[in-house]
């Protein structure tokens, strides 16, 4: 069991407004969302001393610019002028959940006391995977001359292969797309709170890149959320009830760039980051009350479980 | 059928580590980087072995059957280049010389609904231009007795 068990704690949350396309900039998504996650802590903003993020656009072809499609440290700084920032970090691998770690890691050095972490995602204008024209360069070489695009088509082979070799039918989808969604009926931050999806909705929806019908595949939105971290004691000292971190897993399965479709990657990855987080964190599959597992395409939540 | 006849195929850009590979597509033949130190065949081509790190890596000739590992049917017509296809699979081989290189290609010569986990696949070349033929991968007859 990791010995940091329990002594990090998650003390606020924060969420932007979010909708379909860019009305605000990206920045103004972010700096709300910090903001309400200080707030909800019962902290005021020049006590956070720690900023992290991975500022990330998924979309295809776009450019990167700081504060309408990414929201870096930078940006953050400019917009808060915190007066005694002592550690920050911006992640280019690992998700956004490499930003947490790293913030965990931050607090249990003792380079920072109160720390903010946020994922805002841009939806740009025009064709999301805006592909490249004439010619392929570099990874894509191998895959774009056959209309391997967008990560979609990327990750609907891997999930092609899962299903028959498992004698499966995509239908079975959707059972989780139809669980999702009204789920999300009880969260008011949610794009589609309001918005209730039924199995016929799913089996009769368009197919996009097989086995991928639409509600496989998520919709590209505008927003941020923001979470803010501090240490298990000082968590108890503030308004909210922590969540405190138990663990956390992170694996690497190396992959080179432009080899795509390898099911057994996908799968070994999801299975060997579970089993440290169980191991570190001390709690099994059968103590977990709610899983949030990552259903960016509705099959990665197979390699998830 | 798909069609691919009004397809803009984006053209391969070769680098110093994959201009074999699209050399030997131009004569007709695959050939894959094979580590000379534990005889990995990798795809694509990387600077060292992903097996055992070693850096003496020769491109060798392989033979251009296999089966499918896994394939996709596109269905969106978002990229305007491949939009008059649609519908049409786009797959992932893996060589029966080469277990662990994953060729991506199209299924061509068939309907998109013949392409299945574990079918039995087979080489052919498609010229782009005068400096790049496109590996591609139709049906191949049944296994020899």
């Amino acid at each position: 069991m990791w010995e940091n068990r329990c002594k990090v704690a998650v003390s606020g949350v924060g969420f932007s407004k979010v909708t379909r396309s860019a009305e605000v900039p990206l920045a103004a998504h972010a700096l709300t969302a910090v903001k309400e996650a200080v707030a909800d802590s019962g902290l005021e903003m020049f006590d956070i001393d720690g900023l992290a993020t991975y500022p990330e656009l998924p979309a295809t072809g776009h450019a990167e610019v700081d504060g309408i499609s990414i929201v870096s440290v930078n940006c953050m700084m400019a917009m808060l002028k915190l007066p005694d920032l002592t550690w920050h970090i911006q992640v280019g691998t690992t998700n956004i959940g490499g930003a947490v770690q790293q913030a965990v890691n931050a607090l249990l050095a003792g380079v920072c006391r109160y720390a903010v972490v946020w994922r805002a995602m841009h939806n740009p204008r025009g064709t999301y995977q805006n592909l490249p024209g004439a010619h392929a360069q570099g990874a894509a070489q191998f895959t774009a001359p056959y209309g391997f695009g967008g990560p979609g088509q990327g990750m609907a082979v891997a999930y092609t292969r899962w299903l028959e070799r498992h004698s499966q039918n995509r239908e079975k989808m959707a059972t989780l797309a139809v669980t999702q969604r009204r789920h999300a009926q009880h969260n008011p931050h949610a794009y589609f709170y309001g918005t209730p999806l039924s199995r016929e909705d799913y089996l009769n929806s368009r197919m996009v890149a097989y086995p991928f019908c639409l509600f496989d595949c998520d919709i590209p939105v505008q927003g941020a959320v923001a979470i803010v971290l501090t240490t298990a004691e000082r968590a108890r000292d503030l308004k909210p009830r922590p969540a405190y971190l138990a663990g956390y897993g992170q694996r690497l399965h190396f992959e080179v760039a432009g080899r795509i479709g390898s099911l057994s990657n996908y799968m070994e990855g999801g299975s060997s980051s579970a089993k440290l987080t169980w191991e570190r964190s001390g709690f099994a599959p059968k103590d977990v009350d709610v899983a949030q597992i990552y259903d960016g395409f509705s099959a990665s939540v197979i390699y998830g479980l | 059928m798909s069609d691919w006849s009004k397809v803009t195929r984006p053209i391969p850009v070769p680098n110093e580590w994959t201009k074999p590979f699209w050399d030997a597509a131009r004569r007709g033949v695959l050939e894959l980087q094979r580590c000379q130190s534990c005889g990995y065949f990798q795809h694509p081509p990387y600077a060292t072995c992903t097996q055992c790190v070693a850096t003496d890596l020769k491109f060798e000739p392989v033979r251009g059957v296999g089966k499918i590992y896994a394939y996709t049917i596109m269905y969106h017509t978002g990229d305007k280049r491949f939009a008059a296809a649609v519908p049409y699979a786009s797959i992932i081989v893996e060589l029966a010389d080469a277990p662990g290189a994953l060729l991506a290609g199209n299924l061509l010569e068939a309907p998109y609904t013949e392409a299945k986990v574990g079918r039995r696949v087979e080489v052919v070349f498609e010229k782009l231009n005068d400096d790049i033929t496109l590996p591609q991968f139709r049906l191949a007859a049944a296994a020899p007795a």
